[in-house]
């Protein structure tokens, strides 16, 4: 019995032997000449590489920075561009509300008559005479307003208009031809329209028609019935 | 330590300026310093030379990247060498759950047991070249072949007995530090270790046992 136990024990103690030799020896490996080397040069390159980033990192920073200074910029210009052609077309848009409104205004001076209140503004404009004008001065302005509103009607109607033929009062001779027509009877003004009769061409003997003036002349009579 | 600690503190105030020049001079001066224990970890962990190179590689330029960042983070680590063990512990394991996706399989314990048992050429063959308690003739290839049949045993270990046990086997690591790189308390480690080996000694008893009764 003591000899099993003391041959298990000496077992254990080789056991035990064994597996600290073995352990002991489990991670004596080298590595190869060269390693350290090796991981240096990488670790160059690395910080190499790093290098390369960290430049082209400032230049983005940069380039961030001037992007957004650009973009203030553009955002000022545009605002001022807009501002700039809002005041344009209200700038514009005064002329051509005048021109829209085309209207033949016949203005007479009675209808001009001055009211009350423009008296007492164009008494202030005047200056001179302070409040009380003299009714001979006041004649004056009126008329100088009226002359100016007529002027400024005339010069609406010389824009060109929306409709076309364009309304005009009637001129002095269109007045006199409709109070003919209403005057004249209808028999008559059918007669006097009908077209003169084609002249004649007889023989080369005619004398008449032989005139070379005599032919232009009739020529001229068929192209004024035409 | 409080050396360390106060050498720690000075290359992470130098890390803390944002020269990029600087910042590569403070992770060469680590480099030069810890390459070796750097690749310890990530050996013990991936068990593969090249694999680990990549990985102490891969565990440098974190740092690297990290001085970079910003200071928040590197302002509160006292110790370099347990901060750095960390770093490289946990790009270790990373890589290894990268590996273990993509496929590369390891045989488990289970494996090694149940292919001793039926006799399969991949565990089997390492169970057929396993020394018995007379002394080898050629006492390397044995020790090399025993090396395999652990690797093996502590793969089939369960995760949290596994990862001190793979960190102690690093020469530069003492327990109190293993504790500070897990961010566990110090008895938890010891208890861990205590209970890993007691594990792996049975199953190397079950495995001469078998390897001695044919």
């Amino acid at each position: 019995m003591a000899d099993i136990n003391a041959s298990q024990g000496n077992n254990d103690r080789k056991l035990d032997e064994m597996l600290d030799g073995l352990l002991s020896e489990y991670s004596a490996a080298q590595p190869r000449p060269g390693l350290e080397m090796r991981i240096l040069a990488n670790l160059r390159e690395q910080s190499a590489a790093a290098k390369d980033e960290s430049t082209p990192r400032v230049w983005r920073w940069n380039f961030a920075w001037m992007r957004v200074g650009m973009m203030r910029v553009g955002i000022w210009a545009g605002a001022a561009m807009a501002t700039a052609a809002i005041l344009l077309a209200i700038y514009l848009s005064r002329p051509s509300q005048q021109t829209r409104a085309p209207q033949i205004v016949q203005h007479s001076p009675q209808q001009e008559a001055p009211r009350p209140v423009q008296q007492k503004n164009l008494a202030g404009q005047d200056g001179q005479a302070g409040n009380q004008l003299p009714d001979q001065r006041l004649e004056e302005l009126v008329k100088k307003k009226t002359v100016k509103n007529t002027m400024v009607a005339e010069r609406q109607v010389a824009v060109r208009q929306e409709v076309f033929p364009s309304p005009s009062p009637l001129s002095d001779q269109e007045k006199l031809l409709f109070r003919y027509l209403a005057r004249t009877p209808r028999e008559e003004l059918v007669g006097q329209s009908h077209p003169d009769p084609p002249a004649e061409l007889s023989d080369g003997n005619d004398s008449k028609e032989s005139n070379p003036n005599n032919l232009t002349q009739v020529q001229q009579r068929n192209s004024n019935t035409r | 330590m409080a050396g360390q600690a106060i050498l720690g503190e000075t290359l992470l105030k130098q890390a803390n300026s944002s020269d990029v020049e600087v910042q590569r001079e403070v992770v060469e001066s680590l480099v030069s310093e810890h390459t070796p224990m750097v690749f310890r970890i990530a050996y013990s962990i991936l068990r593969n030379h090249h694999d680990a190179e990549d990985a102490a590689q891969e565990c440098f330029l974190k740092v690297f990247r990290l001085v970079q960042k910003s200071s928040a983070g590197l302002a509160q680590v006292r110790n370099q060498k347990t901060w750095l063990a960390r770093v490289a512990w946990t790009t270790a394991l990373d890589r290894r759950s990268r590996r273990a996706i993509v496929g590369d399989h390891e045989l488990s314990v289970d494996a090694v047991l149940l292919s001793a048992d039926v006799g399969e050429p991949a565990g089997g063959h390492a169970l057929d070249q396993l020394p018995g308690n007379t002394v080898a003739t050629d006492e390397a290839l044995a020790e090399r072949q025993m090396q395999q049949v652990l690797e093996k045993l502590v793969f089939g270990l369960p995760e949290d007995l596994r990862q001190p046990l793979e960190l102690s086997t690093v020469q530069e690591l003492n327990s109190t530090e293993i504790a500070e790189v897990m961010d566990i308390p110090e008895s938890s480690v010891r208890t861990r270790l205590l209970r890993a080996r007691r594990l792996l000694k049975d199953k190397m008893a079950i495995l001469l046992e078998v390897k001695k009764h044919g």
